[in-house]
């Protein structure tokens, strides 16, 4: 493959791999800056350049090279920043696979690094002075982590480097596993090649229109597909500078980021949707006044479902900075696609359509008319070259037709070839064929590229005029600020947490309140505690539960009557009706609590009789 | 999020700001400040909020526990660890220590 780009720069030859990549720049453009950190997110740390980047990269590889072979898994402990970029092509100038992972904070996380630890078999941890000295008592109480070969490569001397020697990589090498967010106890790791890498950079380049001048600034952690892939893979790829700070930094004064894009004069960044809301509710009229947004060209959203009233807010609160809408980018897509599925073109305005909401959860698409129960929803882009997408039936798994709600299924070079040792996973996520239906009447004479194998994606959505719309989870996943959660972990948190609730029946899910998704639990309580029942104690223990073993805020809570959640036959938990009889306010409640009174559910089945009776008297209307 | 910033009337009126910033600012400022925060972000009334209960009881998520150390930050004028809340859990713990750090800065 060959990256035309500016004349001002020499276009790469030959690059089939990032290391073709990294090695190439670094001798095209050394002193060119590649990588730049900001301490708290404010003050400029340090500065890599491509010539720097390559011979860290190099020393971390050769060291490496000295006790592995390639292909052995090495796990990347890091906090957001420059070491972890040197460690992460380290690891890929050795032909070893990186397997960046969460550090572990607390308690928290430990489990599932254990996982991680287990399915990969690794034996080595690059890590940082500074996270060793901060995380050593907690792993020398954990045998499974002890027993690993920890290695900080902020201590490695920049002219080992001489001793390496280059290995051999093709684009079909495994360049890194990305863990998915998967259920706790057993994270999935996606399997990504350098072909995948190059495909799928090549893709967000054309797409994001990027070149040599462009500038990126990231705050999204690296041990996330949208942070390694679009925040620093992309920019090498695309010879630009990015400009990166931590997530926490972020999070504690969202303004960071948008001075930092009006400093560096940046032209993409972006993130997740609750980020654009962040600056919404937090940046003040004074900070506005000293902002310039002009520069900005492409400012993404993905990773969660992305709210056309926060892309109409943050446009309009930031016009006074030069901030245009149409720079606004929403794309869509996953770990399992290495990172874009789809995406828009940078010029123009993102597609928004307003549906019935209430034909919307029966998986139907009908244009909303009047204003009453709309629900606005904004298009993830078109399908990209060399890459298929259909909508499918998940039952049937024939073709949806258009304008029908199915299931995404994607295939094309971007797509993994599956999950690290996962084989019966992958078989099911990676290798779904459609049913032949071309004996079907209304098929007959139709043209299709091919019956498979298509990666599910598990998100539903439709296909408008060549535009994708999400709708939403096939499966139960909770979806909040870009994280999937599982119902499944969340409620066992929860039944663990007083004895006052019931094993094994309750359920957690979210649902939509001023444009945020929130978590909702409803539990059973055990028949002998009915009578005397301390709801406060219950519900301040499912809260503090939630909050220390998930990161998540319980919106409400709501007790119900032994026997009374909906199950199915065989006895599992029907979350989907649960949420629906929450929100129609017909669970039998015991008591119930809510960040909102608002939203109590006894408040809830008030609001549902209103509703209820305002129908009644508008079905009068009509008829006569 | 609106913030009263109590301080700003009386340090403009002291020699060194520094000094009267943090004399003005009393434990019992600290932490009517962080209740109100609290009260505020979580739609309840501020005296539900017990000082002695830990901060993840009332439901507040990391991200919004991140968020009270920036805005924290803004007001005290004082550099601030975003992970502060792991370390003092508590509206007490977390006023008290504020109280020492901001003697040992002066």
């Amino acid at each position: 493959m060959t990256i035309y780009s500016d004349c001002l720069q020499k276009p790469l030859h030959n690059t089939s791999t990032l290391v073709d990549i990294l090695r190439q720049r670094a001798q095209n453009q050394p002193d060119q800056i590649a990588f730049r950190f900001l301490q708290n997110g404010e003050t400029e740390s340090l500065q890599l350049t491509y010539q720097e980047m390559d011979q860290k990269a190099r020393a971390i590889a050769a060291s490496l090279q000295s006790f592995l072979s390639p292909g052995e898994r090495v796990l990347l402990l890091y906090p957001s920043g420059l070491e972890f970029i040197a460690a992460f092509f380290g690891c890929l100038y050795a032909a070893t696979v990186a397997v960046p992972a969460y550090l572990p904070k607390r308690n928290q996380y430990i489990q599932r690094l254990q996982a991680i630890v287990g399915d990969t078999k690794t034996n080595v941890v690059l890590t940082t002075t500074s996270v060793i000295a901060k995380i050593e008592s907690q792993v020398a109480k954990n045998p499974d982590l002890a027993s690993l070969n920890w290695l900080a490569t902020d201590d490695i001397a920049t002219n080992a480097a001489q001793a390496w020697h280059e290995p051999v990589v093709h684009e079909s090498t495994l360049a890194f596993l990305q863990y998915t967010s998967g259920s706790t106890g057993r994270p999935k790791g996606v399997m990504i090649t350098h072909g995948n890498l190059m495909h799928n950079s090549s893709l967000i380049h054309r797409c994001f229109e990027h070149t040599p001048k462009s500038h990126g600034v990231i705050w999204l952690p690296p041990y996330h597909d949208m942070g390694l892939i679009g925040g620093i893979i992309q920019p090498l790829y695309g010879g630009f500078p990015v400009t990166l700070m931590s997530q926490l930094d972020f999070l504690q004064k969202p303004f960071r980021w948008l001075q930092a894009i009006s400093h560096y004069k940046a032209t993409t960044s972006g993130g997740p949707n609750f980020a654009y809301d962040l600056c919404i509710q937090k940046v003040t009229p004074e900070q506005r006044s000293c902002l310039d947004l002009s520069t900005w060209q492409v400012a993404f959203t993905g990773a969660e479902p992305i709210r056309a009233k926060t892309i109409e807010q943050f446009a309009e609160m930031f016009e006074c900075c030069g901030f245009r809408k149409e720079a606004f980018y929403p794309c869509y897509g996953m770990a399992e696609t290495t990172l874009m599925i789809s995406g828009g073109l940078t010029a123009s305005l993102p597609i928004v359509q307003k549906l019935k909401r209430f034909a919307l959860e029966q998986n139907r698409v009908v244009t909303a008319r009047n204003e009453e129960d709309v629900f606005t929803i904004v298009g993830c882009g078109q399908n990209l070259p060399d890459q298929q997408i259909v909508i499918v039936d998940p039952e049937s798994f024939k073709e949806c037709r258009s304008n029908e709600i199915g299931e995404i299924w994607v295939s094309g070079p971007s797509v993994a070839d599956g999950y690290w040792n996962r084989p019966l996973e992958t078989k099911q996520t990676f290798q779904a064929y459609l049913a032949d239906d071309s004996d079907d009447d209304n098929n007959v004479g139709k043209v299709r590229q091919s019956l498979g194998p298509f990666l599910r994606t598990g998100d539903l959505g439709f296909l408008q005029n060549g535009e994708l719309f999400i709708t939403g989870r096939l499966k139960d996943v909770i979806i909040i600020r870009g994280q999937n959660y599982y119902p499944q972990d969340i409620e066992l948190s929860v039944e663990k947490s007083h004895p006052a609730l019931r094993p094994g029946c309750g359920a957690a899910f979210s649902i939509e309140m001023d444009g945020l998704e929130r978590l909702v639990i409803v539990h059973e309580v055990e028949r002998s505690y009915l009578r005397n029942l301390n709801v406060n104690e219950v519900v301040g223990n499912i809260r503090q539960a939630v909050a220390k073993q998930h990161e998540l805020q319980v919106y409400a809570t709501v007790l119900v009557k032994t026997g009374s959640i909906p199950k199915t036959s065989s006895g599992k938990i029907q979350r989907h009706t649960c949420r629906f009889e929450f929100l129609a306010g017909r669970l039998n409640v015991v008591e119930d609590w809510s960040e909102n009174p608002k939203n109590k559910a006894k408040f809830m089945h008030l609001q549902a009789e209103i509703k209820s009776l305002l129908e009644k008297l508008q079905t009068c209307k009509q008829a006569n | 999020m609106e913030t009263q910033n109590l301080t700003l009337a009386e340090s403009s009126k002291a020699d060194t700001k520094g000094n009267a910033l943090h004399d003005s600012l009393t434990e019992a400022k600290i932490q009517a400040w962080i209740i109100s925060y609290i009260a505020k972000l979580l739609e309840i009334d501020p005296d539900e909020i017990d000082v002695t209960v830990p901060f993840d009881r009332y439901g507040l998520d990391s991200s919004a526990a991140v968020g009270l150390t920036g805005d924290l930050e803004d007001w005290l004028g004082h550099e601030l660890d975003a992970t502060m809340l792991y370390d003092y859990p508590t509206v007490e713990a977390l006023t008290q220590h504020l109280v020492e750090e901001l003697k040992a800065k002066v």
